[in-house]
């Protein structure tokens, strides 16, 4: 029972392990960068807490501007948080880490021709996918509770106070999220074996649908489309409110299973390139 | 029972890839026995890389099938036993040959760490040093520790001696038969026959993605066009003598410098019978080039690929 146990672990972790080796300097890197930036936001907000002038300036914006600027005030935690940290810069911040270490997983290899000679081990090309996936959860997880860990630690200090808890339910939001764009990502550039395609697929997703779903808060004939969008199921304000929405966290996590699925049968058929 | 024929290590049945425009191949058959090398010789684009490649699964065939030992190529342990050194070879730059090796062994390699210090040694390779410091040779000894150091039954080499000087050249031929005696296969890819032709047993030769040949290496000389100098005692009888060889079925002579330059393909008998009628002052053999069987096979028509354009 043992050695099969030991069997199994070798199968599915061997080259994880040897990439998180070959890569936990950047991640290193990454995950300070992230803090800071996080640390930073925060403490803005001291400055900025219970002023008016704010609330007035976003009030006097047009409905559509507020709907793309995430639609809450900025005078509370809760806005302030889902405005200046959680709608659309530190989920920018990490999709570019999780674009690039998606794409670069797979595809990447295939394109630096190092590839050839991980797959000519004993390691089925399934294997191979779901450790290389294993390692963006890895790494988008790391990041996705570096956003959230400033936030709790200064709350005191800072004044920016949200229920724990809740900061988890958002930094599990934020992680399902990234994990869908990454996914999709990796999926494509698996499929095909570019590098490009996949962050051009993903990034261009991520742009086009952050438009649809802001603008479709108040274009009416936009708003059905909104669904469609990751945006939409990523319910950070709902979370960070009212706590865990676990509602649109399933339907991100299903999204990327489906997505991931489709990419490891394209790269199971495909002829790779030398 | 001495007498029983050696283990089919590879056995290719009628495989066809097809890849890219025209790098596939085209219903390849090879079997490849235990303890021999087999060399696998074409021009670039010819399917070398592609037919190896099959082997480990990395590209599909659309038709026919391949064992590796028995067990299907498409089963990942089929490559439990197969030891791999890519003709393109890359590693990522910032591993050592060290962490190289723990990469592949952690990824099922099976190496025999015992072996890779003295491997490395032989080479003259520092495993130490970030593989991206590495000059071309250095980092193409690498990729031959790491295959070297495999415990395999089958080795697939791409192109190997690529960037090697010759001493070294001399040290890889020396670890494949040491291999090849110890009882595994080794398959060795080249565009040269110089580089086979003191290593393989037996050679097949690819020609636009099919295999137009399967020989020993004494099955090609003899296919070698041979030539000979001759000179008659009667710098006048070199006429005659130039006609009544020409004759003979298989030859071809013709008069340079007053000697008759005799080329023939298969048994000189002929030819000594010929000569024996004449006084014959001297016969010179100069021998015949394997490479030049190699230009028949890609040129004669009998051997272009059939189905074609």
């Amino acid at each position: 029972m043992s050695a099969l146990h030991r069997r199994v672990v070798r199968e599915v972790m061997s080259v994880l392990v040897s990439d998180l080796r070959l890569r936990w300097r950047s991640l290193l890197w990454w995950t300070v960068a992230v803090l800071a930036l996080s640390a930073l936001v925060a403490s803005f907000y001291k400055s900025i807490a219970g002023e008016n002038a704010y609330e007035d300036v976003f009030g006097s914006l047009p409905e559509s501007l507020q709907g793309l600027l995430g639609g809450v005030d900025l005078g509370t935690p809760v806005g302030y948080l889902s405005t200046e940290m959680y709608s659309f810069f530190m989920p920018a911040v990490l999709l570019v880490f999780a674009i690039g270490r998606a794409t670069s997983s797979l595809a990447g290899e295939e394109e630096d021709h190092t590839l050839d000679l991980l797959l000519a081990q004993p390691v089925s090309r399934t294997a191979l996918y779901l450790q290389k996936v294993l390692g963006v959860v890895i790494g988008v997880a790391i990041l996705s509770i570096a956003v959230a860990i400033p936030v709790i630690a200064l709350a005191e200090w800072s004044e920016l106070k949200v229920p724990a808890a809740n900061m988890w339910a958002a930094t599990a939001q934020l992680f399902a999220f990234v994990m869908f764009l990454a996914m999709l990502a990796l999926a494509v550039s698996a499929a095909v074996g570019r590098r490009s395609l996949g962050m051009g697929v993903a990034a261009g997703l991520a742009f086009v649908s952050y438009l649809i779903d802001g603008f479709g808060k108040s274009i009416e004939w936009l708003e059905p489309w909104r669904v469609l969008t990751p945006w939409y199921w990523y319910d950070v304000s709902a979370a960070l409110t009212d706590g865990m929405p676990w509602g649109s966290f399933a339907v991100l996590v299903a999204a990327s299973i489906v997505v991931g699925a489709l990419g490891l049968v394209g790269f199971n058929r495909r002829n790779l390139r030398a | 029972m001495s007498a029983a024929a050696p283990e089919i290590v590879l056995d290719v049945r009628g495989v066809t890839v097809r890849y890219g425009s025209a790098r596939g191949i085209d219903d390849v058959t090879l079997q490849v026995p235990a303890g021999q090398v087999t060399g696998l010789l074409g021009p670039n684009g010819s399917g070398k890389t592609t037919l190896l490649r099959s082997v480990l699964d990395l590209v599909h065939p659309s038709a026919g099938s391949i064992d590796v030992a028995c067990v299907d190529s498409k089963d990942r342990r089929a490559r439990a036993r197969v030891a791999y050194l890519p003709g393109d070879l890359s590693f990522p730059a910032r591993l050592s040959g060290h962490a190289l090796l723990r990469r592949f062994s952690a990824a099922g390699g099976g190496l025999e760490h015992s072996r890779v210090d003295s491997l490395a040694k032989r080479l003259g390779i520092d495993l130490t040093r970030p593989v991206g410091t590495l000059s071309r040779g250095n980092r193409q000894k690498v990729g031959l520790v790491l295959a070297f150091a495999k415990n395999s039954d089958l080795l697939l080499l791409d192109e190997p001696t690529s960037g090697l000087d010759p001493l070294l050249q001399r040290e890889f031929a020396s670890l494949v038969r040491e291999v090849v005696d110890a009882g595994s296969a080794v398959v060795l890819s080249s565009h040269v026959m110089s580089e086979l032709e003191d290593l393989a047993d037996r050679v097949a030769v690819l020609r636009e993605g099919r295999l137009v040949a399967v020989e020993t290496i004494d099955q090609l000389r003899a296919r070698a066009r041979q030539r000979l100098r001759v000179r008659t005692v009667d710098p006048n009888a070199i006429y005659p003598c130039c006609e009544r060889l020409s004759s003979i079925p298989g030859v071809e002579a013709r008069i340079i410098d007053s000697m008759i330059e005799v080329t023939y393909v298969g048994d000189v008998d002929g030819i000594i019978k010929t000569l024996a009628t004449f006084s014959v002052q001297s016969v010179e053999s100069v021998g015949g080039e394997l490479d030049e069987v190699l230009l028949d096979f890609y040129s004669d028509e009998r051997f272009a690929p059939k189905g074609g354009a």
